[in-house]
């Protein structure tokens, strides 16, 4: 889905229009011509959906074989008769292991308790101001004044 | 003696115990979970043989279908996707969320059980009415192109499906709170799903003022102006997808507990942040009339580029605090080796937490940079009506909400309440 989105993205940016039939205006009275890229584009957008579908189709066959089909769990919930049949999370159950009071978080300077995340949401910050600049940017290129 | 004891017993027979969480769950609530996370399922087979056939129709060199069968599928495509998948499971979710999460029974089953058959009719219909060529104005049926007047009843009766099972939930908490089945606030979860609820009552609302009028000028009795359609219709267009970002969020929080243990990091900062989205998430509807010319610069400028940016907060505060908190879970539990031990000791082979990081990376990064870059005015002059929008979309609605979906339908009798995580002292 990440190949799709991004491909199809790209392609827009092109000018590639939505919900169009065909996009090579086939018949019509005038004619249109966007760049090779677009091409390039439109077929990696293709393979990144049939993935993508192959994907979710997977996922509703597991779901109704499992429900339907699936061997029951029984009584038995430990981790030794659960443990690679099902998601960790259902016999490990972090939910109920509370963490003591007396664990202490060490400060990692301007990073704060959670520097990982810092460095992760900084990440987005970045990425968010790069794309809304190019894309005034682009804005600029195409919408000339004066 | 016998009477208590013999209603105690009766009441002991509607619940089943959830031998994964030790949570007591209403049987009703279970059934109707079920169902609709079924019907949510099947929308979503529909949808997805769709997709392949307009996929492959945009694939140029392919071209599989014609002119018209390409639209035909396009709205199936859309409206099973948009509508039908979608709300059916966020129905499941509000079920979930309010008596499950609360131990709790559903008041009113019967009425459930309606609105469940109201909105699979509902859906019939519309089904129909696309699948035979009446009904081929995709998803957006953006008047004057007219379809049959089944289509429009058929998504009148799944709203009001719909807004039953929304007032179903709102009854649920009353139950709940009266019944003393929980103390203190209810669970961040639930609170996210009280968000979705109110979205959801302004979205089908919006629906109902929009459909019924065009219902009956479907049949010739009145006119609908093509701007005010637009208009209308966008409340529910766009805010129905705003009922899958609050839920979505919701279940970020959910996933995170249930997969890691994560906590949550600041109650009032996620509170607050789902308080942003109901006070301004309408309004980001603007941002699809951004080149319609019945609307002023102003108009267009103070909903898209001010209001929706209180939304944007929202989401950026989620963005934040989601992963926060599977740090600070982690980080806990001892995993604290440098700035992303976390991070690499985290359970990647449970499909629940790679999905709840697939979910928020690419629908923080793509979909949530995108949207709100196209959704700028001026941007949106050379972005509008490519494919750059569809682009974007997929991104939120396929990989953010629709992920989260499929990951949480895939835990199945996991079901447990945040509260767990929130007990300790740390996470108030």
């Amino acid at each position: 889905m990440l190949i799709f989105s991004l491909s199809m993205t790209f392609a827009g940016t092109f000018g590639v229009p939505r919900r169009h039939y065909d996009i090579t205006f086939a018949g019509a009275p005038f004619s249109l011509e966007y760049s090779p890229a677009v091409n390039l584009m439109m077929a990696i957008t293709a393979i990144g959906g049939l993935i993508a579908a192959a994907g979710g189709g997977i996922y509703i066959l597991v779901t109704v074989w499992s429900v339907f089909f699936g061997k029951p769990l029984g009584d038995d919930h430990s981790e030794a008769a659960l443990a690679g049949s099902v998601p960790p999370g259902l016999y490990k159950k972090p939910f109920l292991e509370l963490p003591t009071d007396d664990t202490e978080l060490e400060e990692h300077g301007v990073l704060g308790m959670m520097p990982g995340t810092m460095i992760l949401v900084a990440i987005f910050m970045v990425a968010f101001v790069v794309y809304y600049f190019a894309n005034w940017k682009l804005l600029s290129a195409m919408w000339q004044i004066g | 003696m016998s009477a208590p004891t013999s209603a105690s017993a009766a009441l002991a027979g509607l619940f089943r115990t959830c031998p994964t969480t030790g949570l007591k769950v209403h049987k009703d609530a279970d059934a109707l979970i079920k169902a609709n996370a079924v019907a949510a399922t099947v929308a979503l087979l529909i949808g997805g043989i769709a997709a392949i056939l307009v996929l492959l129709t945009r694939w140029q060199t392919v071209h599989l279908l014609s002119d018209e069968q390409f639209y035909r599928w396009l709205t199936i495509h859309g409206m099973n996707m948009l509508i039908f998948f979608i709300i059916f499971f966020e129905m499941a979710i509000l079920y979930f969320a309010s008596a499950v999460l609360l131990n709790c029974r559903v008041p009113a089953p019967k009425v459930g059980w309606v609105a469940f058959g109201l909105m699979v009719f509902g859906a019939l219909m519309v089904e129909w009415t696309m699948f035979t060529g009446r009904a081929d104005v995709l998803f957006t049926s953006y008047v004057p192109l007219r379809a049959h007047p089944l289509f429009y009843l058929g998504v009148i009766l799944f709203a009001v499906g719909a807004i039953l099972v929304t007032v179903i939930f709102f009854a649920t908490l009353v139950v709940a709170k009266r019944e003393e089945t929980y103390t203190g606030s209810v669970p961040l979860v639930t609170f996210g799903g009280i968000t979705a609820a109110i979205i959801a009552a302004i979205t089908l609302g919006h629906g109902a003022a929009i459909y019924i009028p065009t219902f009956l000028w479907s049949l010739g009795i009145m006119n609908v102006d093509p701007q005010v359609y637009r208009l209308v219709w966008w409340g529910l267009g766009h805010s129905s997808q705003q009922i899958n970002v609050a839920a979505m969020v919701a279940i970020w929080y959910l996933l995170g507990a249930l997969t890691v243990g994560s906590v949550v990091v600041n109650e009032k900062i996620s509170r607050t942040a789902f308080v942003l989205y109901i006070a301004f998430i309408s309004m980001a509807s603007a941002h699809h009339l951004l080149v319609d010319p019945g609307f002023g610069p102003s108009w267009k400028i103070v909903n898209t580029s001010y209001f929706m940016y209180m939304a944007v907060l929202a989401s950026m505060l989620h963005g934040f605090t989601v992963p926060a908190g599977v740090e600070m879970g982690m980080r806990l539990r001892g995993h604290t080796q440098g700035l992303f031990g976390w991070l690499r000791r985290a359970p990647w082979h449970d499909p629940g937490f790679s999905s709840l990081v697939l979910s928020v990376v690419v629908f923080g990064f793509v979909g949530g940079i995108t949207g709100v870059t196209f959704g700028t005015e001026q941007i949106n002059i050379v972005a509008h009506n490519t494919l750059r929008i569809p682009g974007h979309f997929h991104a939120t609605v396929v990989s953010g909400t629709g992920r989260r979906w499929r990951s949480t339908a895939s835990r199945g009798s996991s079901r447990t309440s945040s509260r767990s995580v929130c007990s300790s002292s740390r996470c108030r």
